[in-house]
This record gives structure tokens, C-alpha cells and sequence, in this order.
């Protein structure tokens, strides 16, 4: 091939990359779309369901004005005409790929979600880690009642939310794609977020603002988590936090756990480190506030006897002493051990308390113990015939738990 | 005109061998494995890769009387020109066939994945261009751009399994046999298909010298295989089996999972990267080494001319095999037809290892034109 013909084909090959790369169906402008940060799903009359779709609105969060997010319901039989519909009232193409959360009412958690489910998971658009919540008051007054002041970015603002939860109980299980395997699976039971009004929010004065364009009297960035009671800012809104954990059996909701149960819970399955409290051991006026670890030593095993299961549970607990309010010091050996044998007592009564509500109350492996029970199986159709489900019921705990508290400069 | 040997070394010749093997995990290999095996799918994988392992310790040692002669040349030698065209026939609509249920097979994941708006014909198109390309520049360019594109794909695949590593869960390979013995040697008869490429190591052995066929045959069947064996273990240990079967394209799923920190997500740009090429190289050796085949077959001094038609005729078959209501990629019936990948080699090289063809044959060497 001649220099000519080489330069004049290396040519055109460039402009017809140029050209398809840039898009020829598939080009997309962001302004084209409308990114929905979060969808609520409302129980209304017959068949028909309220679909509330929080979308961002980019010229806000770029520090244009005005509200960050926009929040529409539209009342559809099935989700897929409801997607349409919001796409049609929008004038935009409605994209699911930053969508963080799903909420759902406690009324159509207890007939089951499933369905809907299964109609958003199956495009791909759909990321996996979505958190499911269940919301007390309605899917829609929830979202309503999340106004983010102090971030404007809607999407980063359920990051950062949920990033604050993990230390007291915000569990991977609680994620769609978990979600949907326990729901259809017998080796273990779905799990949800819990959501309901929280009347441990004080007053307090208005949170600073952005600005004063755009900003509405309801609403302000709410930060309180369950049990620890911490301060947010409000109106006349009612306030809304994370409070728990909603348990499922199969695709029904069969309960909830409250979030102190729910840090337990965290703790015994989760590998992130927890905060707990506890009532000072020296001095019965105060509380001493620490952060729990479990340690990779700790070990959960499943035999059979007679057809039932027996659960082995030995954990092993670090502790680290955060906050004291009392004058005692934690870091003498001996106030150390008094207070290493108060947490012992309170997390082993805590444990079982969970063990046996979880077991014979709601009958729901939320745990996943199945998981560890097919060991114990050669073959699938060997494990499937146990009916896991119906047996984990008759379980039986073995539990030991020992702890140990971190003393500075140990 | 000279005519001047084209040779290419053995590393070139394992990469295009792993590629093409390599390059179903980009499709639904895990999710069949999960299939088969439920549990144990990485049995499945493991079982195959150890039977094909015997299957070349076989080739290779039969091999010893032939030397450097392709296939077509021991079928030519056997039983002269009709057999050899006989065979080059049966070849060619064997790869024709993988080439189109592969084209249409990567251009819908494709447009899944990336190019959802685009008509599928558009995508198939965009491969097309790619694979006349490659035709045109001819085998040795192929194999060599094999040779140095295949690792940056396989750094970018284990780049994404690995990601996902602190989320797998041990428990989700349990049960350990998963759904049964009976199970997983059905499945490890079917998806030895997963390795019906490698016919076209039989017709590189001229390219390369003769001494090397036993260390490229046995390399890339265990590298294809330990990326096989690890793609289908990372996936089943990140999936439970009941989930796994439902995934539509495995690693991108995997991908989706990946997220380190704030900075660090949505790493599936990679994984459309690392498929687009892998596709692109397989489907570009399987059309070059076709028109290579049917220009030996039928005795062509050039095979330039058949480039564009061969290339409109697959797509063509691409379309009509869509219409068809059968998978032609993962379905059983469509398994035991790749399997002539393994079988018809096999039964070519034992009858010219009884008839000790080419045994004083001279060294390796294709030709150009």
C-alpha cells in the first residue's frame, strides 16, 4: 500500500471512529434525562398503587435555585406504565442508575413487594445496592419529609445518610439484591429499614442554609438515629428517621425489630463496628458510650440432632470505650473488668432476647443461619427437602459470648 | 511473484487459542455452569478443562507421525482432493456457523449493555467492519495483535473479579455437589463445546514450528481453563446458585458490584472495554481463518475477493439464526454440535497418525499472497 493510501485510510478510519463513538442512537445529554434518586410505593384503591419518584434536578444541585429534588406520585396499576407515565409528565427519559432507595409502605410491605420488584430489577439500569425501606407513615409522606438543606445533592445526601447508620445498624442484607434472593429462597429471610416518626427530635434553632432563594419553611436535613437521640432541626413537618429493621418471611413482613435490636443484630452478622451504650456499671445516673467489634475469630456453626437444628454461636466481642460521663476512669484494670462483666451481662441477655423473638416469635432466619446449615448437605435436592423454613423454628441456641475491654495504651 | 513464508511464534498462536476459548465467560459460560452444576458449576469447568487436557495429550501424541501438516493437508493425503474438500467444506460451515451465532450472540450483549437505542443490525455492523478488517490485513497481523491486546482483556477480567472479592461468600459453593453427580457429568458433556475452538489450532500448526505444538496446546488449554474455572468460581461465589442462573450477563453483573470508597464505582466501563475487544479479536480469527481454509480448500490464489461476500452472507445467517426460536450459543442441541470442534479433528488425525502422513514433511510455514 503506498504512503498515500495508508495516510487516506488512517484518515477516513478516523473520522468514522469519530463519528460512531460520539453517538450515533445511544448519544445521551444529561439534560435529557431525569435521574430518579429514589422510589416510594403507596397502597390506593383496588389494584392500583401510588408511585412516587423523587427525581434531582441538576440545574439546583449545580447552584442554579431552588429545590434540589422533585417529588411526583402517579397512581398506575402496574410499574411499568407507572415509568411511562412519569416520563411522559416529565418530558424527560427517565433513568434508574442513581436511584438509591426504594420506600415502601408498611401496608404493601405486609401483602408482599416482590412483584414491583421484580418489574424495576430486571433492567439493567438498576444497581443492586439500592437499600429497601418500609416507612410506617406512608412512602410518599417520607419522602416528602427528607428536604436536604446542607447538601445539595440529593444522590449524595442518601450516601452520606445511610453512611452515618453504619455504625448502629444499616446491614448489606437490607439491600435489593439481597432482598429478592431471601425473598425467593429458603436459606434465609429478607430484611428491610424501618421507618417511622421519630419523637426523640428536640427543637433546636434553624440549621444554616444555603441561601435564601428557594428555601421552603418545611423541612430541614434530619440526622437522628435510633436510640442514640441525636439533635436535628425541624418545623411543623413530622420527622422521620431510620428505626430499625423490618423482618420479612419470604416476601411478607412479619414484624420489626426495634433499633436497639436491630444494632444487636448488626453486631452479631454484620463486619462493621457498632455503637453501644450501656448504663454506667460505677455510677447508675450516667451511661458509658463505646464502639463494639466483632472479632474475625468469632464463629457460628449448625448441627443437626433429630431432625433439628442446633445453632453453635460463640462470639467474641472487642470494646472500646468512647465516652464517660461519670468521673470513673475505664482504663484501671479493675473499673475495666467491673465494666467488661456489665457489657458481657447486657449483650448475652440482648442476644438471646433477639434470638428468641427473631425464632419462635417471628419464625424468620433473618440471620441466615441456612446459609451455614447447608453444609451440612451433600447435594441440593438433599438440603431442599429439610424445608429449612419450617424447621428453623425448632432451633436451639448454644451461645457463648466473651468480650473484652480495650484499655488505652494496652 | 516470491511468495514469502508467514510465520508466527508460539505465544502468538496461545493467545489466539486462549482468546477464543476465553472469550465465552463474556457471554453466559458462569450462569451455565450454575445451570449444570447449581453449587458445584466450578466442577463443571474443572471437569472439562481436565477431559480436553486428555483429548490434546491424545492429538499431540498422534501427531508425532504427521508433523507440520494442518488438517485439510492430512485429509489430502489420506484421501486425496475429495476428501480434503469434503472436510474443508465441513470445517468452514462449522466456523461459519460460530462465527454468526457468536456474532449475534456479543452484538446483543452489546447492545444490553451499552448500546440499548441502537438497532441490532447497526451493532452487528459495527463487528463486521472489524472482522473485514482484520480479514484484509491477514492471518499474521491477527494473531499478532492477539498477542498484545490479549493480556490488557485479561487484566481488566481479573480486575473486576478481584473487586469483588471482599463480597463473595464461601457458603454460596454449598452444597458441595451441588445438583448431583449425574448433574454435573451431563453438563461437563455438553459445555466441553466451550472448547470447540480449538480446531483452529490444528490448522496453525504450520505457522509455527513443530516443536512447539505440545507447549501450545497444553498452555492454552490450562490458561484458558484456569481463567474459565475462576470466572465461574468468582461468580458462584458472589451469587448464590439460584440467583446466578438468572443473570444475564455474568461479569457485567460482577462488575456492577465493585466499590471501593467514594471514587471508585461503576467500574463497568471495563467491562464493556475488555468484551468489545475480546469479541472483536475471536470473531476476526475465526472469519480470517475461515477464508483461510476455503481458499486452501478450493485451491484460491487469493482470498481477498471472498472477504465482502462471506462477510454479508454471515450477516445474513446472523439474522436468519435470530429469527430461529432456539439459543444458539448455550442450548444442548446447539452444545452437540460444537462438539464436532473436538470429535472431527480427533477422527482426521487418527487416520493420518495410521497412515503416518507428512512424517518426513518439512517445517511449518504458511503462505501469503
Amino acid at each position: 500500500m503506498t504512503k498515500t493510501k495508508r495516510f487516506t485510510a488512517a484518515l477516513l478510519c478516523l473520522f468514522f471512529c469519530s463519528g460512531v463513538l460520539a453517538g450515533c442512537y445511544d448519544n445521551r445529554e444529561i439534560e435529557d434525562l431525569a435521574y430518579v434518586i429514589a422510589i416510594g410505593i403507596d397502597e390506593a384503591e383496588g389494584n392500583s398503587f401510588d408511585l412516587t419518584f423523587q427525581t434531582a434536578v441538576p440545574q439546583a444541585i449545580t447552584g442554579g435555585g431552588g429545590e434540589g429534588t422533585d417529588i411526583t406520585s402517579y397512581r398506575t396499576d402496574n410499574f411499568l406504565s407507572g415509568l411511562k407515565k412519569a416520563g411522559q409528565y416529565l418530558s424527560r427519559t427517565i433513568n434508574l442508575s442513581h436511584t438509591k432507595i426504594i420506600v415502601v409502605s408498611e401496608a404493601i410491605a405486609q401483602k408482599g413487594i416482590t412483584a414491583f420488584v421484580n418489574g424495576l430489577q430486571q433492567g439493567l439500569q438498576i444497581r443492586q445496592d439500592i437499600n429497601v425501606i418500609v416507612a410506617a407513615q406512608g412512602a410518599k409522606k417520607y419522602l416528602e419529609s427528607i428536604q436536604p438543606k446542607l447538601s445539595s445533592n440529593p444522590s449524595r445526601y442518601y450516601e452520606l445518610l445511610f453512611k452515618s447508620y453504619e455504625s448502629d445498624f444499616l446491614v448489606p442484607q437490607a439491600q435489593l439484591e439481597d432482598y429478592l434472593y431471601r425473598a425467593k429462597n429458603q436459606g434465609a429471610q429478607p430484611l428491610a429499614i424501618y421507618t417511622t416518626v421519630d419523637k426523640n427530635i428536640v427543637e433546636t434553632k434553624k440549621p444554616e442554609g444555603r441561601g435564601d432563594e428557594g428555601k421552603k419553611e418545611e423541612g430541614a436535613e434530619k440526622k437522628s438515629g435510633g436510640g442514640s437521640g441525636k439533635e436535628g432541626g425541624g418545623q411543623e413537618q413530622q420527622r422521620m428517621s431510620l428505626d430499625g429493621l423490618a423482618v420479612f418471611k419470604f416476601d411478607k413482613m412479619v414484624g420489626r425489630l426495634n433499633a436497639r435490636e436491630a444494632s444487636v443484630f448488626a453486631l452479631m452478622t454484620g463486619k462493621n463496628n457498632i455503637n453501644f451504650d450501656i448504663v454506667d456499671p460505677l455510677d447508675s445516673r450516667f451511661k458509658v458510650l463505646s464502639i463494639l467489634k466483632k472479632e474475625k475469630t468469632s464463629s457460628t456453626n449448625i448441627t443437626f440432632k433429630d431432625g433439628k437444628p442446633l445453632i453453635n454461636i460463640d462470639l467474641i466481642m472487642d470494646i472500646n470505650v468512647q465516652s464517660v460521663q461519670s468521673d470513673y476512669d475505664y482504663d484501671e484494670p479493675g473499673n475495666a473488668d467491673v465494666l467488661n462483666r456489665a457489657y458481657k451481662e447486657l449483650l448475652e441477655k440482648e442476644v438471646r432476647n433477639l434470638l428468641q423473638k427473631v425464632t419462635y416469635q417471628f419464625k424468620s432466619d433473618i440471620f441466615g443461619y441456612g446459609e451455614l446449615a447447608k453444609r451440612n448437605f451433600v447435594t441440593i435436592d438433599k438440603w431442599e427437602e429439610t424445608r429449612w423454613p419450617d424447621v428453623f423454628p425448632e432451633a436451639r441456641y448454644n451461645l457463648k459470648l466473651s468480650t473484652e475491654v480495650i484499655r488505652h495504651g494496652q | 511473484m516470491m511468495k514469502t513464508r508467514m510465520t508466527f511464534g508460539s505465544w502468538e498462536a496461545i493467545t489466539v487459542l486462549v482468546n477464543s476459548i476465553f472469550v465465552q465467560v463474556f457471554l453466559s459460560f458462569p450462569r451455565d455452569m450454575a445451570a449444570y452444576g447449581g453449587s458445584a458449576g466450578w466442577m463443571v469447568s474443572l471437569i472439562i478443562t481436565v477431559v480436553v487436557l486428555i483429548y490434546f495429550s491424545i492429538s499431540s501424541a498422534l501427531y508425532e507421525n504427521i508433523g507440520s501438516l494442518d488438517l485439510l493437508d492430512i485429509s489430502e493425503r489420506v484421501g486425496g482432493r475429495v476428501l480434503k474438500i469434503i472436510v474443508g467444506f465441513l470445517i468452514t460451515a462449522f466456523l461459519f456457523f460460530e462465527l454468526t451465532a457468536f456474532l449475534g450472540g456479543f452484538s446483543q450483549v452489546l447492545k444490553m449493555i451499552s448500546l440499548d437505542k441502537s438497532p441490532l443490525g447497526f451493532v452487528e455492523i459495527l463487528f463486521l467492519i472489524g472482522i473485514i478488517a482484520c480479514a484484509y490485513f491477514g492471518i499474521e497481523a491477527v494473531v499478532r495483535i492477539n498477542a498484545f491486546l490479549l493480556p490488557v482483556v485479561i487484566a481488566g477480567f481479573l480486575l473486576i473479579t478481584a473487586g469483588v472479592i471482599p463480597q463473595m461468600d464461601i457458603n454460596n459453593i454449598f452444597p458441595v455437589m451441588g445438583e448431583g453427580y449425574g448433574s454435573i457429568a451431563m453438563g461437563s458433556l455438553y459445555k466441553l463445546s466451550a472448547y470447540s475452538s480449538i480446531i483452529i489450532l490444528f490448522f496453525m500448526i504450520p505457522f509455527f514450528k513443530k516443536k512447539y505444538i505440545k507447549r501450545v496446546g497444553y498452555m492454552s488449554i490450562l490458561i484458558s481453563g484456569l481463567l474459565l474455572l475462576w470466572a465461574t468460581l468468582s461468580f458462584l461465589l458472589l451469587y448464590p446458585y439460584q440467583i446466578a442462573v438468572d443473570n444475564k450477563i455474568p461479569v457485567f453483573q460482577m462488575a456492577k458490584h465493585i466499590e471501593f470508597g467514594s471514587f471508585l464505582q461503576r467500574i463497568e466501563s471495563v467491562f464493556v472495554l475488555i468484551c468489545s475487544i475480546s469479541s472483536l479479536l475471536y470473531l476476526g480469527v475465526v472469519f480470517t481463518f475461515i477464508l483461510h481454509i476455503m481458499q486452501k480448500t478450493l485451491g484460491l490464489k487469493k482470498s481477498k475477493p471472498i472477504i465482502l461476500p462471506m462477510a454479508v452472507i454471515s450477516l445474513t445467517v446472523s439474522d436468519i439464526l435470530k429469527r430461529m426460536d432456539a439459543d444458539m450459543v448455550n442450548s444442548k442441541a446447539v452444545n452437540m454440535i460444537w462438539l464436532t470442534g473436538l470429535v472431527l479433528p480427533l477422527i482426521i488425525i487418527i487416520f493420518g497418525a495410521c497412515k503416518k502422513v507428512g512424517k518426513k514433511s518439512a517445517e511449518g510455514g504458511g503462505e501469503i499472497d
